[in-house]
């Protein structure tokens, strides 16, 4: 019984620590995806541009 | 040598029965304490931190997250040097001089815990321990992280140190979002080692629930980037923005600029924080006029083509002279609303009278807060009706002698654009625990009907006619029908309205025949001579309305192309331009045309249309694609 109790606070303690460790990635993930970072970069690394209206084709249209 | 003997045979009895008593008392008489003390220091209670909800955004995307960090915190008995120790810690920590004495202080004081620093990040936690200085250590506490920085920071809110909401939403939903913390004994060995042992008490800590908003991201985003564009260019002081979903109350975006970062917010001042949508009532000036021809359309007094003597410039009541803008001669009802004749609206409210006018302030929701789910809100301020002058309804036919908050006018706006019905308006639409999501509004709150279709169809027409034709012209949008009003308040001061203080304004919707979007944008005292809302807050109407209904893959009205954008016209074929993702090759194919070349590049770098998620409707043709000629 007390083997077992010694796994079961070290298996807890690895479940904590490998949610910790997916919510630690879910936030830089959510960091790099924010829709200011992705601007910024796209305009000032890869010069793009948002469309113009007359760049935008719907596919309705094409239809 | 006998008596000797007898002493000490007594002294020894003595000592003996001095032991059997103590005995006795240890083991029965005191038992049931010492086995509570024993207990006490064999087991340790550890409370589990319940992890704080998540708040996403309407596509699921993070908008606060909580993660544990570590704290770092000391022994002053096991630190040698306090002034050393202090010191370095400043050095990673990035502490001023008086900081380190005061830590110093901390780490000499007689005490056998005492916080070094808090809720590190997790480069600053390892910073601290490569310096491996004695006596200081680590455990973990909860920490709320804003991975979007900025973004919808007044919506959003703060926590303090303790984990407890003290703004925004953090403080209205604190209670789902933070949980209930958990108990569990477990028993300590000789090594200070932990285990669990069946039969001791034990509680799961209760997670707190995730809250899913109605705030999408990147209309979010465009809103704020507008909006600050037009506050930095006019130097204004501040300025707020509201985009709602005109059918459902749904709020997309609600902005304040000058904003904050709600990771750090203890390093902006306090006016940062204030969700001015909602929290500043100002008086609407012109916007408002909309309400003076809702209420008289609605009670058939009025119609669009009828004729108002707006007399060149002034009218006279009671003795008070009340200029317009400019000098009018004779407008239509729809040209009054358009060049925003305060002459020819306060005829029109002369025709309403008090009681017709009140009723239908009150009904678009004026004077009272709409029931957003976020804190601090204020109603605005409306006159009751028993105290109006023979002067009220004409000063605030035209917006000025009330108060009302931009979030209250985009809701009333809402009411035009939803033909009739006024909405409460909200930021959370679910919150989820375990997985399983409940909706908090799963049919649109009604807050009243000010206003039938007939009239809401007919108010719309008219304020297309501000867009197109009058003082709104800043926010049409090529391809979309944008209707709305502008207005341009001055600031009340002491004994009057202020000269150089103005509030340009603009409320609209778009498309103005089936509305998707209701907004509204206020700026705060823009310096120059460009203060009139047609010229500051209409610009940044129309530029955030082209942005989302492209985003929102609402079609724009447009001839069908004779060519199509970058096709070569001698080809006579229909090839589209945009470089074709693998997925869609397979679609394009049936479309095009027998002997046209179908290219599939594999990772062909496409513009995005409006930064990020565009829907999959969009096609963003990145300006010099190459023309695919038939074969």
């Amino acid at each position: 019984v007390l083997a077992a109790g010694y796994r079961i606070v070290a298996l807890e303690h690895d479940l904590r620590d490998l949610a910790q460790e997916e919510r630690r990635l879910r936030l830089e993930a959510s960091y790099l995806a924010s829709p200011q970072r992705i601007e910024q970069r796209a305009v000032a690394e890869l010069h793009l541009a948002a469309p113009a209206l007359e760049q935008v084709i719907f596919w309705e249209e094409i239809k | 040598v006998k008596r000797r003997g007898q002493i000490v045979v007594v002294l020894a009895a003595l000592w003996l029965i001095a032991i059997a008593v103590r005995l006795f008392a240890l083991q029965v008489v005191r038992h049931d304490h010492y086995e509570d003390k024993a207990e006490r220091q064999q087991r340790t209670a550890v409370e589990l931190d319940p992890p704080r909800g998540t708040i996403y955004d309407a596509h699921g995307r993070e908008l606060a997250v909580s993660v544990q960090v570590d704290s770092a915190w000391a022994d002053p008995s096991d630190v040698r040097d306090p002034a050393g120790t202090a010191r370095a810690l400043a050095r990673v920590l990035d502490l001023d001089a008086r900081d380190v004495e005061t830590l110093a202080a901390r780490l000499g004081r007689k005490s056998d815990f005492v916080w070094v620093a808090r809720k590190l990040d997790p480069p600053v936690a390892q910073a601290v321990r490569d310096l491996a200085l004695p006596g200081i250590r680590f455990l973990q506490e909860s920490k709320r992280y804003y991975p979007m920085r900025s973004l919808a920071a007044q919506v959003l809110g703060y926590v303090g140190t303790d984990n407890r909401g003290l703004a925004g939403l953090e403080l209205v939903y604190d209670r789902q979002v933070a949980g209930r913390p958990g108990r569990r004994t477990l028993l300590r060995d000789a090594r200070r080692g932990k285990v669990v042992a069946p039969g001791l008490a034990f509680s799961d800590p209760e997670p707190g629930r995730d809250l899913h908003l109605t705030l999408d991201a990147t209309i979010q985003h465009i809103v704020e980037r507008e909006l600050e564009r037009a506050v930095e260019e006019r130097h204004a002081k501040s300025g707020s923005m509201v985009l709602l979903d005109p059918a459902t109350g749904a709020v997309l975006a609600m902005a304040t600029y000058p904003s904050f970062d709600p990771n750090q917010y203890g390093r902006y001042p306090s006016s940062r924080w204030r969700n001015r949508a909602i929290m500043d009532a100002y008086e609407p000036g012109s916007t408002f006029k909309l309400v003076t021809a809702a209420a008289a359309l609605e009670a058939g007094l009025v119609r669009a083509t009828d004729v108002f003597d707006c007399e060149m410039g002034a009218i006279t009541l009671l003795g008070i002279r009340i200029r317009d803008h400019k000098p009018f001669g004779r407008l239509t009802f729809a040209e009054v609303l358009a060049k925003s004749s305060n002459v020819g609206v306060i005829k029109t409210a002369l025709l309403l009278g008090d009681e017709r006018l009140f009723t239908t302030v009150r009904g678009f929701g004026f004077g009272r807060p709409t029931g957003i789910d976020l804190p601090g809100e204020s109603p605005g301020i409306l006159a009751p009706r028993e105290s109006w002058r023979p002067l009220t309804k004409a000063y605030i036919s035209f917006g000025q002698g009330i108060s009302v908050t931009a979030l209250q006018l985009v809701t009333a706006l809402g009411a035009v654009a939803n033909d009739g019905t006024l909405l409460t308006p909200y930021v959370v639409a679910a919150v989820e625990r375990d997985g399983t999501v409940e909706p908090l509004h799963p049919h649109p709150e009604v807050a009243g009907r000010p206003l039938s279709a007939a009239t809401a169809r007919e108010l719309r027409t008219l304020l297309e006619g501000v867009v197109t034709g009058g003082t709104g012209k800043s926010a049409a949008v090529a391809g979309y029908r944008v209707a709305g009003k502008t207005g341009t308040a001055q600031k009340p001061v002491q004994g009057g309205y202020s000269r150089s203080g103005y509030v340009p304004s603009f409320v609209g919707l778009a498309p103005a025949d089936r509305p998707v979007i209701v907004g509204v944008v206020a700026v705060d005292e823009p310096q120059g001579f460009a203060y009139h809302g047609g010229q500051v807050a209409a610009p940044v109407f129309g530029a955030v309305a082209r942005q989302v209904l492209l985003y929102r893959g609402i079609r724009p009205e447009r001839l069908p192309y004779a060519h199509w954008p970058g096709e070569r016209p001698t080809s006579g074929l229909a090839v589209a331009a945009a470089p074709l993702r693998p997925d869609h090759a397979e679609e394009a194919e049936e479309l095009a045309p027998r002997d046209a070349v179908i290219e599939v590049e594999p990772a062909a770098p496409v513009a995005p249309a409006v930064p990020l998620a565009a829907p999959a409707s969009v096609l963003a043709t990145a300006p010099q694609e190459p023309v695919r000629a038939p074969r």
